[in-house]
């Protein structure tokens, strides 16, 4: 698979997107579609969402291509879009809890995932989806785009310090399933 | 596992993931595109190039105006009692026989507020001609120097410095039909009073002016809703705002201001209605039923589809049957807008009452338009649902940038050199439509 992250920014390009050219278009769809379909993936709740996600991402990033300077890299430009695409898709759906029972999630998980691997991504991924939005997004951001909780205060709309509560109940909620998943298999 | 390790895990396995995408994501995602876009010149470039050139052209028809004549100074009306003979350091022997012309006192008539170097000037060229000899003309040539005769020596508006001496009458005579052509170029040259001596001048000013707007049919997809307007007729609305404008010279001005522009738009349109579905909401509701209905809307050669709930009024009511049905909708568009608008203008007359005509460019910037589209009128009233109910869609879009044309004529009166009322028609024109308003203005100037 072709990495795209290595690829210099290519002004022309991004002009051609921006111009509305459906071949350039197609070009930087086919280049970067895969990883950003993992981004989609990572925030969304299923693979129907994630389809859907990527579907806006992609038009956002054709509106906005225009802003590209070329300064920093595609993956770094497009990756924002998505992950912007991805806080809204949280932010529609607007089910952050502040209480949640982590044994109810084990026990609902585990049961439903009886083949889960946790070497194995894809399970991964059906893990995250499992999560409540809330702790979805708090540990995309906070782990995978490895933003301060300051930053995802600001984007999610709360507080730092619930940002910091729900990524420790993330994390233990996973910490949970990897080693009951563990003692099971 | 610590919290950290969980971190590395998440990190190992999801840092850099990528999956397939779908293999129909681009059919999919390839209509939801915008369509290409044409390629048009920026807005803010003919805005800037604009101001740029009217003002470029406002400064220079200024500067020119004000540079002094380019004739030399024996070309001036009233000639002075001598005439002058020179001949210049050139081998060619031109010799030149011309009468010193100089604006004489009497005939010029010199404004209040006239720079006192015109007068300075207008001394030194008379003080020039009174220091010879009428009966004697003035030779400059180094051949016929006369170390007898007293010399008078000068600098004359020439390019090259003279030696002016007075010469006998019969040096003079070889030269007295020679026929004088100028080679001498003056340094520099009088400043004369002239027309456009005036100061510039800025005005300020206030406007105000109801419109109404004629615009052509709009097709307009809403919501999935495409519908054509027929205008039912003239929008109406008003535009006021504030201007400044240079006054060059004293018929000229040059105006750049900001508006903002208000209109309401109504128009019509007729669709054919043709009920695809429908469904019982409440089936099992002994009393009024809900309707959901499916409609096929087919507008101005576009299709679209409706969905539309309704309530039944009366028991004995039934459904409406699936014969496609005519109706007439109504638009009200209201939105706002700024405006620049950059003109030139020609005034004509003088006194209280004064005529003007004024053209240039206007730029539109983008606003939100409100569109309310009320549908379904008949249908209710005919189908005897909810009485009183409208069902409206509301949407709020955004108009783009756009570049038109102004021209108006009007009059204006003057209070004092300083404040004047005015009244103008205006047209001003843009893709697709056309606007007639009629403009107050009060202009104050420095």
């Amino acid at each position: 698979m072709e990495d795209f992250t290595k690829k210099t920014p290519d002004l022309n390009l991004a002009a051609a997107c921006s111009a509305g050219d459906r071949a350039a278009q197609r070009k930087l769809f086919e280049r970067v579609k895969s990883p950003m379909f993992g981004v989609c993936l990572r925030f969304s709740e299923s693979r129907a969402a994630a389809e859907d996600l990527l579907q806006e991402g992609f038009i956002r990033v054709f509106r906005d291509i225009g802003k590209f300077r070329g300064e920093g890299s595609w993956d770094g430009f497009v990756r924002r879009i998505f992950v912007r695409t991805g806080i809204e898709h949280f932010h529609r759906q607007k089910k952050l809890p502040e209480m949640i029972e982590l044994d109810w999630l084990e026990n609902t998980f585990i049961e439903t995932n009886e083949d889960f691997d946790p070497d194995d991504p894809e399970s991964v991924i059906a893990l995250l989806q499992k999560l409540p939005p809330g702790f979805r997004a708090v540990l995309n951001l906070a782990v995978l785009e490895e933003k301060s909780h300051e930053e995802i205060a600001r984007e999610l709309g709360i507080t730092a310090s619930t940002s910091r509560s729900q990524l420790t109940r993330a994390k233990a909620f996973l910490k949970k399933i990897i080693q009951k998943t563990l003692v099971i298999i | 596992m610590k919290n950290d390790s969980t971190e590395h895990w998440l990190r190992q396995k999801l840092g850099g993931f990528q999956h397939d995408a779908p293999a129909d994501a681009w059919q999919r995602l390839e209509p939801n595109l915008p369509k290409k876009r044409r390629r048009r010149p920026p807005v803010f470039g003919w805005n800037l190039a604009a101001v740029a050139a009217a003002f470029g052209a406002c400064f220079l028809i200024f500067k020119l105006k004000n540079v002094p004549p380019t004739a030399p100074i024996f070309e001036q009306k009233q000639p002075a009692a001598l005439p002058l003979i020179a001949k210049t350091n050139a081998e060619s022997s031109h010799f030149l026989e011309r009468k010193a012309e100089v604006p004489s006192p009497n005939a010029m008539s010199f404004r209040k507020n006239q720079p006192k170097i015109e007068r300075g000037i207008w001394a030194d060229s008379l003080e020039m001609t009174s220091q010879s000899d009428s009966s004697t003309p003035l030779f400059a040539d180094q051949k016929f120097e006369d170390k007898s005769l007293p010399a008078q020596t000068g600098v004359f508006h020439f390019e090259k410095k003279l030696t002016l001496e007075k010469l006998p009458a019969h040096a003079i005579a070889p030269l007295a039909e020679t026929v004088f052509r100028p080679e001498l170029q003056p340094i520099f040259q009088p400043i004369l009073p002239s027309r456009s001596s005036a100061k510039p001048r800025f005005w300020f000013g206030f406007e105000v002016a109801p419109a109404i707007f004629l615009q052509n049919n709009q097709s307009e997809n809403l919501r999935g809703l495409a519908f054509a307007e027929q205008s039912a007729h003239p929008g109406r609305g008003w535009q006021a705002g504030i201007s400044g404008a240079f006054q060059p010279r004293k018929n000229w001005r040059f105006a750049l201001g900001i508006q903002h522009l208000q209109q309401t738009h109504e128009a019509a349109h007729t669709a054919t209605l043709r009920l695809m579905d429908g469904v019982v909401l409440n089936s099992n509701d002994p009393g009024l039923k809900e309707y959901e209905f499916q409609y096929a809307v087919i507008s101005g050669g576009q299709q679209s589809k409706l969905s539309l709930q309704l309530q039944q009024q009366d028991i004995g009511t039934t459904m409406p049957d699936d014969k496609p049905f005519m109706l007439d909708m109504k638009t009200v568009r209201s939105s706002t807008a700024w405006r620049v608008p950059l003109t030139v203008e020609r005034r004509f007359g003088s006194g209280r009452w004064q005529v003007f005509l004024r053209g240039g460019a206007i730029i539109d910037f983008a606003q939100k338009s409100n569109l309310q589209v009320t549908h379904f009128t008949e249908v209710c009233q005919d189908l005897c649902f909810q009485s009183g109910h409208i069902p409206k869609i509301q949407a709020v879009t955004t108009t783009q940038n756009s570049l038109g044309w102004l021209v108006g004529a009007g009059i204006e009166r003057r209070f004092s050199s300083r404040a004047a009322l005015r009244f103008e028609p205006f047209w001003a024109g843009q893709k697709g439509s056309l606007q007639v308003g009629l403009a107050v203005g009060l202009l104050f100037s420095n």
